[in-house]
């Protein structure tokens, strides 16, 4: 189970490069960086970048970078305040999700944001329910 | 692990994966690595053309009559402007021949937003930035951008396209500016040209013949003309819908 958050990461890159273009893999990047450390995250970062850049047919690399920044963000708010809770989960995937749609050009920014926020609920609770079940 | 070495330390390797990703930015510029790429894009491609073609359905006898309601007036506006040329070419003996272009078919299999849509033929399939995109004598956009395996296509409504056109029926003379979601802009029309509500706007060409004439573009659904401007303006609809399209042509040059 603890490749689960990474099956859900690859669906939502083909969800958004072949579906519908709404980056889903915020909420879930988001829990990855709330359960582990620091190296995993990076290179996950890294690793999700290049097959999202793949996928949407981007310069290799940039959205790695991209996710770099957010975890060393993320890792430097939670020296500070609850990174762990619904509320950080669900305003940070709408916060990130603007700034993405900002650096990316992509259109529709609202819309986009508020569909993130909401798809952040089910993801937090899949991240409770694995955290109750030590899958992460 | 004291506070501040453990601050060093992600400080440390956020910047030791930083590098390492300005360095994968960087490589896979050169065109050594875009193999690489293409290796990978080939194993993904079977499962996006999947995914796009069931996310986008089976055409109903709605679309598919849409479609050949588009086709056919695409061609109809062909036919009205080959009668043009033979009266022409009779009148002065003149000859020409339009090059012959080879066209691969494409499937769309991904789309980032209402004017972009990726295509699943690439550079090693001999696609290169600005062929033109087109389904029979329709023109739907121009390739954008290339990798190996796959292209951008930019439709002719994206606010990054402009294009000289001239109208069917009327032969008033213009240039179209994509204006986002899905719609056009015929503007720079001398107000002494007529234009005529439905009628078909056809591409001019252009001089390195990368965008051939009397190609079809879409259909004028308004027209904007007031004695003050210097020139009059029309909104222009796409012919097709290409969002219920799931294969394209590429021209190759």
């Amino acid at each position: 189970m603890r490749w689960l958050f990474g099956f859900l990461f690859i669906l939502s890159a083909f969800f958004e490069a072949n579906i519908a273009s709404y980056p889903l893999w915020i909420p879930l990047f988001l829990v990855v960086i709330v359960s582990y450390r620091p190296e995993a995250v990076f290179t996950v970062s890294l690793v999700a970048g290049a097959l999202l850049d793949m996928l949407l047919v981007r310069s290799l690399g940039i959205t790695g970078l991209f996710g770099l920044c957010i975890a060393l963000l993320c890792f430097a708010y939670e020296k500070k305040y609850e990174v762990r809770s619904l509320t950080f989960i669900l305003i940070a995937s709408m916060i990130l999700c603007l700034i993405y749609c900002f650096v990316f050009a992509v259109p529709g920014v609202f819309l986009k944001t508020i569909v993130i926020g909401l798809s952040s609920l089910p993801v937090y609770f899949l991240y409770i329910t694995a955290k109750l079940n030590d899958w992460v | 692990m004291t506070r501040m070495s453990k601050h060093s330390y992600l400080l440390g390797s956020f910047f030791l994966f930083f590098f390492l990703g300005v360095c994968i930015f960087f490589l896979f510029q050169l065109p050594f690595f875009a193999p690489v790429r293409g290796i990978f894009e080939s194993a993904f491609l079977p499962i996006e053309r999947v995914l796009h073609s069931g996310s986008v359905g089976k055409l109903t006898e709605v679309d598919s009559l849409k479609q050949q309601n588009a086709e056919l007036t695409a061609q109809l506006a062909k036919d009205k402007q080959s009668e043009k040329e033979m009266a022409a070419l009779k009148d002065q003996f003149a000859f020409s021949q339009a090059a012959a272009r080879t066209l691969l078919p494409s499937h769309i299999i991904g789309t980032h937003d209402v004017d972009t849509y990726v295509l699943d033929k690439g550079e090693s399939d001999g696609v290169k930035k600005g062929s033109i995109v087109v389904v029979k004598d329709i023109l739907l956009g121009t390739v954008f951008e290339t990798t190996p395996h796959t292209s951008i296509l930019l439709t002719m409504s994206s606010p990054r396209q402009t294009i000289s056109v001239h109208t069917s029926s009327t032969n008033a003379l213009g240039i179209i500016r994509g204006t986002g979601g899905g719609r056009m802009l015929l503007d720079h029309v001398v107000l002494s040209d007529h234009l005529d509500d439905k009628d078909v706007v056809l591409t001019k060409g252009n001089s390195d013949k990368q965008i051939p004439p009397d190609l079809s573009i879409g259909k004028i659904s308004s027209v904007d003309k007031k004695i003050s401007d210097v020139f009059q303006q029309a909104n222009v609809i796409p012919l097709l819908d290409i969002s219920r399209i799931s294969v394209v042509f590429i021209s190759l040059p």
